[in-house]
């Protein structure tokens, strides 16, 4: 049943600590290839942590990711992460071709040149995403959507296999919304296998097939038809886990050598 | 360094300064003149211009990273650290050396520049500090130790406040080399570098999932940043060496479609202000018998060329939004139509 | 030491710089508190064109206000003006805080250096008494220099103990200060023109281009102490106090030292105020009982063996259940695989404190022990069981249990106990001990 190669994500035992907030415990999943998978949980439960120490942006204290069957920090690569937009600069002097041409450095490397071919792939990429016209603009004359989808475009020039994508609706109008989703299983159908922390949970059972649900723990980590259950929300986003994140943070603090008064 | 007496720019005003300049460059290209036989005023010039082609370079990194006051640390822990280099090759406090070889200039920098970085991140870290606050700390202590160094050995207090000030008019041409050496330096990384810089800048996540360290292109900037700083104390000091860090690309950034451009445009601004501010002085000197400090003359004119652009840019855009509103009343006239 | 205070040259100097000192600290943990620490730096050295445009206008003769005077209403109005122009570039030009900053600093000292050179140039003797402003030069405060700095010191500690309670809900709860009515905006006002004021007092002892330290080090060392504001206060005004008078006393005490056979070293007030301070504050970051780098250290290492103790004590208490006789040590600290040497301390240090027993080579729980390590069960079990009710699978639960159990307190037993109603058995079907009371 645990065939390596059809894995696309196994996490053993992932545990983070992250100053004194969020900190995520003992999280064990496998998440098989060609899923859309949805991320929820309470805000401030670790979501973003989560997916920041899957892809070794944080420090874990303990743990083994495998991606696509495999350790290796180079298997990094083949992941495409699709930021808040709070976290770029929406200012900075850069044009939507130069933004989506990013994509190709992972294989490129520091040095070696952009050929015509990455060009056509970048514009190419563009089309897909219906943006082509805006090839040359400065990103802070983009709308919310049209940011969205430059990074997706970005996304596909990379040419990866995993996306993790955090939020990538929030303040995006229904248009885009149907978009992007298009846009994802467009991607799932191709063999990708997208994981995105999304907020509306109504909305779950409609357009995803796989649900993973934290805080500070794994509730669960299964097919949405089976595990999207009452039962798991309730733990999710329930209150009766007040003791558990009482003695959580005690312990976190012991070890840091801090006082817990 | 020629008398000036024999200074042909003693005596002009702006505009003759010009003219005296422009022919001596036309000597200099017909093979009259060499770098040997540069006027003082020249001198200035071309290191002022050095200067800000080094800060438009690393500037520019530096708004986008938000480092600037970091910046304005490194710059006073860089005054320990050059202070400290003098103590430890003994050299005689009194001259300070025109010649401090580049070697030492460039150990000095990695030193100050990475030790600053490095215990401000530690302390914020630790003990849970807001990153201001432990920047503060490492800096007006580092500064403290090296005023009270300077105060100590060197009899002369005027050499302390030389090297915060700086000073334009005491530049050697020996300090051409170490310039020059340091702008080398700094476009040969970003030559070099440009994409991991860009991209760290820009997404430092994406950047470390594409192999790209946004670690490693923290302390290069910060190399970069101290190089820059030591090399410019000299003649500006080191709390002017901020102003061109900041004010061309800031300005720059107004028009920057990519960070190539916007460091271009800094760099031309840098350059003009440089020719600006030694003209002025002159001008001020010949016409009006004021000596002023060259460095903060040229320092008042990159602002004020920082808000002509502003100014220019309010302008053009207001133009640019008439011009777009009109054609869109006429749009929809003619759809009535 | 107490001659400071007396001889009427040292008088002023001493008690001026503590008066300064104890200002400037006292307005740093209100900038540090709204994250500005590094506002003191921009506004200090944007007193430097106000200090030497104020030396040029005493030379017109219709200005009678006396040289100092007129410098430090310069310094004033200067960093009052920096301070619009902060306002200024971060809404109208919309710079980041942190650019707009630098931005006003260099700024304001590239005019203070061409004035400067302006002076220096043709009224040399002029300059060379405003540049007492720019690194300090505490020796030659006389006294009505030292009444003025108290009576502003005095002003400035008023004003603060007036406003406390506004000042200390809006700096923590802006949003709850404005539905009480009070009006933030004006204590961020308030709290601006003190910085000023400061700088105005401190810039004679310290000089402008050291004096922001003088806003950031105490504070700093303050929170170290406490995180209650008044008590933020209170020691942070202590160390500002201290740190002037130690760096005076330092700086006259070193360079009479090293004043010898006619070579003379003198060691700046400035600097040693500021050195002093810093010193203070690394002391704090380092030792402060709570937050201090080593205090926590130390009670990092001391909780890594209490829970080294309580593992060999419950690793007993399991051999136990299967034979009355004792194990061999090895045994023990194999099955926790703690590492030889801290194994080897703790269980001399659980023997000598009777915990364990010795039989020829085997070790066994003493009487006091089995209780410990009972309880240490318990609460593994206990939490093992809280951990399956709230939805844990129960193959997870033991690897979490061995961390918390030594970290549940008796009152978060008594609210397990409450919520899983007393239970009996752990999710594996095993007992959960009694809670035996300590012999």
């Amino acid at each position: 049943m645990n065939l390596n190669l059809s894995d696309a994500l196994k996490v053993d035992h992932l545990t983070v600590n992250y100053d004194q907030i969020s900190v995520l415990w003992d999280i064990s999943f496998t998440v098989p290839k060609g899923k859309l998978v949805a991320i929820i949980g309470p805000n401030g439960a670790g979501k973003s942590t989560f997916l920041k120490a899957i892809l070794g942006l944080t420090p874990s204290l303990s743990g083994q990711v495998q991606i696509l069957g495999s350790s290796k920090k180079s298997q990094i690569k083949k992941v495409a992460y699709l930021p808040q937009r709070e976290s770029i600069d929406w200012n900075f002097p850069i044009t939507v071709e130069e933004l989506v041409l990013q994509g190709r450095y992972p294989k490129l490397g520091l040095f070696k040149r952009i050929r015509k071919r990455d060009r056509e792939a970048a514009l190419e990429a563009l089309n897909w995403v219906d943006m082509t016209d805006y090839a040359h603009r400065q990103i802070n004359q983009l709308s919310i959507g049209q940011q969205q989808r430059i990074f997706l475009a970005r996304a596909l020039l990379q040419d990866a296999d995993l996306y993790f994508m955090d939020e990538p609706f929030a303040g995006v109008d229904s248009l885009t919304e149907q978009f992007i989703f298009t846009f994802l299983k467009g991607l799932k159908k191709k063999g990708k296998t997208l994981f995105v922390i999304h907020h509306d949970i109504q909305c779950i059972p409609k357009h995803f097939d796989w649900v993973m649900m934290i805080n500070a723990r794994l509730i669960t980590c299964g097919e949405v038809s089976t595990h999207f259950t009452q039962e798991n929300l309730d733990q999710t986003f329930g209150r009766n886990t007040n003791l558990f994140e009482e003695v959580f943070n005690l312990s976190h603090k012991k070890h840091l050598g801090v006082d817990h008064s | 360094m020629i008398l000036s007496l024999l200074n042909p720019y003693s005596g002009q005003g702006f505009f003759s300064f010009m003219k005296v300049g422009f022919l001596r460059l036309i000597q200099f290209f017909q093979g009259h003149l060499s770098l040997k036989t540069l006027a003082p005023d020249e001198l200035q010039i071309l290191v002022l211009s050095l200067i800000a082609l080094s800060s438009a370079i690393v500037g520019v990194f530096l708004i986008h990273r938000k480092m600037t006051m970091l910046a304005n640390a490194l710059s006073h822990t860089v005054i320990f650290g050059i202070v400290l280099t003098y103590l430890i090759l003994r050299k005689s406090f009194e001259l300070i050396d025109p010649t401090l070889s580049f070697k030492v200039m460039f150990l000095a920098s990695l030193v100050t520049g990475v030790l600053t970085a490095f215990l401000s991140q530690l302390i914020s870290k630790i003990s849970n500090l807001q990153k201001d606050a432990s920047i503060g700390l490492v800096f007006t202590t580092f500064f403290a130790l090296g005023i009270l160094l300077i105060t100590l050995f060197s009899k002369n207090s005027h050499i302390g406040i030389d090297m915060i000030m700086g000073n334009v008019d005491a530049l050697h041409y020996k300090d051409l080399t170490s310039i020059f050496y340091m702008l080398g330096c700094n476009l040969l990384i970003i030559l070099l570098f440009m994409r991991g810089l860009k991209v760290s800048t820009f997404d430092p996540i994406f950047s470390k999932l594409a192999g790209f360290s946004p670690t490693l292109f923290n302390y290069l900037i910060v190399l970069q940043l101290s190089l820059t700083a030591i090399g410019a104390f000299r003649a500006i000091g080191v709390v002017l060496v901020l102003s061109f860090f900041i004010v061309p690309p800031l300005a720059a950034h107004l028009y920057a479609t990519s960070i190539e451009k916007q460091i271009l445009i800094a760099s031309f601004i840098g350059v003009i202000s440089s020719y600006l501010g030694v003209s002025l002085s002159r001008h001020l000197l010949t016409h009006y018998g004021l000596a002023l400090s060259t460095g903060g003359l040229t320092v008042l004119c990159l602002y004020a060329v920082y808000f002509l652009n502003r100014l220019f840019y309010q302008a053009y855009r207001g133009y640019k939004n008439r011009k777009a509103k009109l054609a869109a009343e006429n749009f929809t006239f003619i759809k009535q139509d | 030491m107490i001659h400071y205070f007396l001889d009427p040259i040292l008088k002023a100097p001493t008690i001026g710089c503590i008066a300064m000192c104890l200002v400037c600290s006292l307005v740093g943990v209100l900038i540090f508190i709204r994250k500005e620490s590094l506002l003191g730096e921009t506004l200090s050295h944007a007193a430097y064109p106000g200090i030497m445009l104020a030396a040029l206008l005493t030379l017109l003769p219709s200005v009678k206000l006396p040289l100092t005077l007129c410098i430090l209403i310069g310094a004033g109005l200067f960093s009052y003006l920096a301070l619009k122009l902060l306002d200024l570039s971060k809404k109208r030009l919309k710079m980041s805080p942190d650019s707009a900053l630098s931005f006003v600093l260099t700024l304001f000292f590239g005019l203070g250096i061409t004035v400067a050179s302006l002076l220096q140039n043709t009224y040399s003797l002029l300059y060379k008494q405003a540049l007492v402003f720019l690194f300090g030069q505490a020796a030659t405060i006389t006294d009505p220099y030292m009444y003025l700095s108290i009576s502003l010191a005095v002003l400035v500690v008023s004003v603060i103990l007036f406003f406390y309670r506004e000042i200390q809900i809006t700096n923590f709860d802006p949003i709850f200060a404005q539905t009480i009515g009070i009006r933030t905006q004006r204590i961020d006002r308030l709290t601006y023109l003190l910085m000023v004021a400061s700088i105005v007092i401190g810039i004679r002892s310290i000089g402008l281009f050291l004096l922001s330290g003088m806003f950031i080090a105490p504070a700093i060392a303050a929170r170290q102490w406490s995180h209650k504001l008044h008590r933020m206060f209170i020691f942070s005004g202590i160390i500002g106090a201290l740190s002037g008078f130690l760096g005076i006393y330092s700086s006259f005490e070193l360079s009479v030292a090293f004043s010898k056979g006619g070579h003379s070293l003198s060691f700046a007030t400035g600097p040693m105020i500021i050195l002093t301070s810093s010193s203070i504050t690394i002391f704090s970051l380092l030792f402060a009982p709570k937050q201090g780098w080593v205090s926590r250290f130390l009670k990092i290492v001391t909780f890594k063996f209490k829970c080294t103790q309580e593992n060999i004590l419950k690793s007993l208490w399991h051999f136990a259940q299967q034979t009355d006789l004792g194990v061999a040590p090895q045994k023990v600290w194999n099955y926790q695989s703690i590492p030889r040497i801290s194994s080897l301390l703790v269980t001399l240090y659980l023997y000598l404190k009777g915990e364990i027993l010795r039989n020829k080579s085997l070790i066994m729980l003493s009487p006091s022990g089995r209780i410990k390590a009972q309880n240490i069960v318990r609460l593994h079990r206990l939490w093992e069981l809280y951990l399956v009710h709230i939805g844990v699978g129960k193959e997870k639960v033991h690897h979490n249990a061995e961390e918390m159990e030594h970290i549940i307190t008796p009152h978060i037993e008594e609210k397990l106990l409450k919520l899983m109603k007393h239970p009996t058995k752990d999710p594996h079907n095993q007992p959960i001990p009694l809670k035996e009371p300590a012999l």
